[in-house]
């Protein structure tokens, strides 16, 4: 796929410092590519915007920059990647995630119950909401540690995160930029499986420690990096890694 | 013996479900009543295609203005929203006509709720139980009647495909609501090689509303009236139609017409479709995307498969869809009765 892209992100003050690092390391591997931040602090080696507000931990801000902001820029598509994100090297066919789709957010799987960062309850509300939204495909929970839109969808991706944002209200459940980011996506890829995080380990995996990557044998004796999708180990050789986020 | 007086209000054109059913309508009761269609604008006088199809069947057609009066006939009104905007309703009453209302939709039109109130619909006509379960409380205590929906199985002649390249698509009103979201990345992850994907009616808003994709030289989107439906159908192998997330299917006409031709319907569940088809016989009713990708995959690799389906769904719409004399004696119940 031969179209431009830029990479974005919202730096808190506590991932300044990370994302430094993830831009570092983006350049030490060869990719000159246009780095967007929202921070409060001047970063190096990128183009950075005053946040106007303290970052949120459900994260919704998020949309209101790309769409006021980011999306004037002259590329076709945004790049999202977390501060806690590293590059091994240069990602050869990054869009190449999206399939046909204009949105991908990586998928995953429900995690086991109870774990610490979703609760049954809340696994609950969210399928529920799902489903009242128009999901008729089994319910993915999300790692927006890295996802990318074409800015020529950001309109139906506003239309979708809106009325998402009705349907959860109306549930009483408190909304996050996961739980939208995550709805956008199966509404708006057929089919959800083609998503999946590993379903391209060669550019992207989530992982326990994006600075400290453990390595082990795959299923054919190579050594890999050892992913992680909340719940199965998935291995690769991702261009790029990102510390495992909250799921959605 | 004269036959019952049957003034029909709405317009027996090529376009639309509404439009459609009143133009299959006509021949099938033509011989049990003695129908005057009747036009709420002027302006249809002006189409020779509608006014020469009224002429074909040796029916006349008259303005609102020119219903006499009388009393005990019977006035049907399909799926026409200005007879409750525009007060006609109150005047066929005035006229001391039974009125009997079918709307054809799954929401009702602005003042049909406050006419059903002040008793101004005599009968009312459901095309489905999900219809019917949709409005019954709206015309809890009105007479009511499931007509379904009669497709003249003659319009819509079975058809051998020899198409090179397997071809999916869909036909129905241009209307966004009307496609899922991923429309297209619907159509392309089913994974097809090669495939071609036509498209009916397709306008500006539609082109807009996916202006995000590329489409590529396997779409073919047609504007409406492009092609006659059943033309359009015959070039079909699958009539695969995803739904948006939003709508509800009242019946689901072009299906039916698709199945006619034998363009075998893939569609979703949670609408009314179960009543069509037999699932895996005459068609497929799918929950997941997978159930879907599957579906089309078996019609694509295996031919015979497709053949013979084919043939069973285009029968089974044939005789137990749109069988006239079963049809005819519905429509008979619900007027007379």
């Amino acid at each position: 796929m031969n179209a431009s892209y830029f990479y974005w992100s919202i730096a808190r003050p506590d991932q300044t410092e990370s994302m430094e690092k993830c831009v570092r390391s983006a350049r030490e591997v060869g990719v000159f590519t246009d780095f967007h931040i929202v921070t409060s602090t001047p970063l190096t080696d990128c183009h950075c915007y005053q946040s106007q507000a303290t970052p949120t931990s459900a994260g919704l801000e998020a949309l209101v920059y790309l769409k006021g902001g980011f999306s004037k820029l002259s590329q076709s598509y945004a790049v999202w990647v977390s501060p806690e994100t590293r590059f091994r090297r240069a990602p050869r066919d990054l869009l190449s995630l999206l399939r046909s789709s204009p949105i991908h957010v990586p998928l995953r799987r429900r995690q086991d119950h109870n774990t610490p960062n979703r609760t049954e309850a809340s696994w609950v509300i969210f399928e529920t909401a799902m489903r009242k939204g128009g999901v008729y495909n089994a319910v993915y929970q999300c790692d927006p540690s890295l996802w990318i839109v074409k800015l020529s969808a950001l309109n139906t991706l506003f239309k979708l995160a809106t009325e998402f944002s009705s349907i959860a209200r109306g549930s009483g459940s408190e909304l996050s930029l996961p739980w939208v980011l995550s709805y956008a996506m199966q509404m708006l890829c057929a089919n959800p499986r083609q998503h999946c995080i590993g379903t391209h380990p060669e550019v992207w995996l989530p992982v326990q420690d994006a600075w400290n990557l453990i390595r082990t044998p795959d299923a054919d004796g190579q050594i890999a990096i050892q992913g992680h999708d909340g719940r199965s180990v998935i291995h690769g050789d991702p261009a790029l890694v990102s510390t495992l986020s909250r799921a959605a | 013996m004269s036959l019952p007086k049957l003034f029909l209000i709405g317009t027996p054109s090529k376009v639309g479900g509404a439009a459609t059913k009143i133009r299959h309508l006509l021949p099938l009761l033509q011989h049990s009543f003695e129908i005057t269609v009747v036009f709420l604008e002027r302006a249809w006088f002006k189409e020779g295609e509608v006014m020469g199809y009224i002429k074909s069947l040796g029916l006349k057609a008259i303005a609102f203005e020119d219903i006499p009066r009388s009393p005990g006939s019977q006035a049907l009104v399909v799926c026409e929203p200005k007879i409750f905007t525009s007060g006609a309703v109150k005047k066929l009453k005035t006229k001391g006509l039974r009125v009997v209302f079918s709307n054809e939709m799954m929401f009702p039109f602005e003042g049909e709720a406050e006419a059903v109130q002040e008793g101004l619909i005599d009968k009312v006509l459901f095309v489905s139980d999900f219809q019917q379960r949709v409005f019954s409380q709206m015309y809890q205590g009105v007479s009511q009647a499931l007509t379904g929906n009669f497709v003249d199985p003659d319009e819509f002649p079975f058809k051998s495909r020899r198409n090179l390249v397997f071809t999916l698509g869909r036909l129905s009103r241009a209307d966004v609501e009307k496609f899922p979201l991923d429309f297209p990345v619907f159509y392309e992850e089913l994974g097809l090689k090669p495939v071609r994907y036509r498209v009916m009616a397709w306008n500006d808003s539609l082109s807009q509303a996916f202006s995000w994709h590329k489409f590529g030289p396997e779409w073919d989107l047609i504007p409406a009236r492009r092609e006659t439906a059943v033309a359009f159908l015959h070039s079909l192998n699958a009539f695969v139609y995803p739904l948006g997330h939003r709508v509800h299917e009242s019946w689901g006409r072009s299906t039916v017409e698709a199945m006619l031709t034998g363009a075998i319907p893939v569609v979703p569940t949670g609408h009314q479709f179960h009543n069509l088809m037999t699932h895996r016989e005459s068609g497929y009713i799918c929950e997941t995307f997978e159930d879907f990708r599957n579906a089309v995959a078996e019609l694509h690799d295996d031919h015979s498969h497709y053949t013979r389906m084919a043939h069973a769904t285009a029968e089974h719409a044939r005789e137990e869809l749109c069988n006239p004399r079963t049809h005819r004696e519905l429509w008979e119940t619900a007027l007379l009765a």
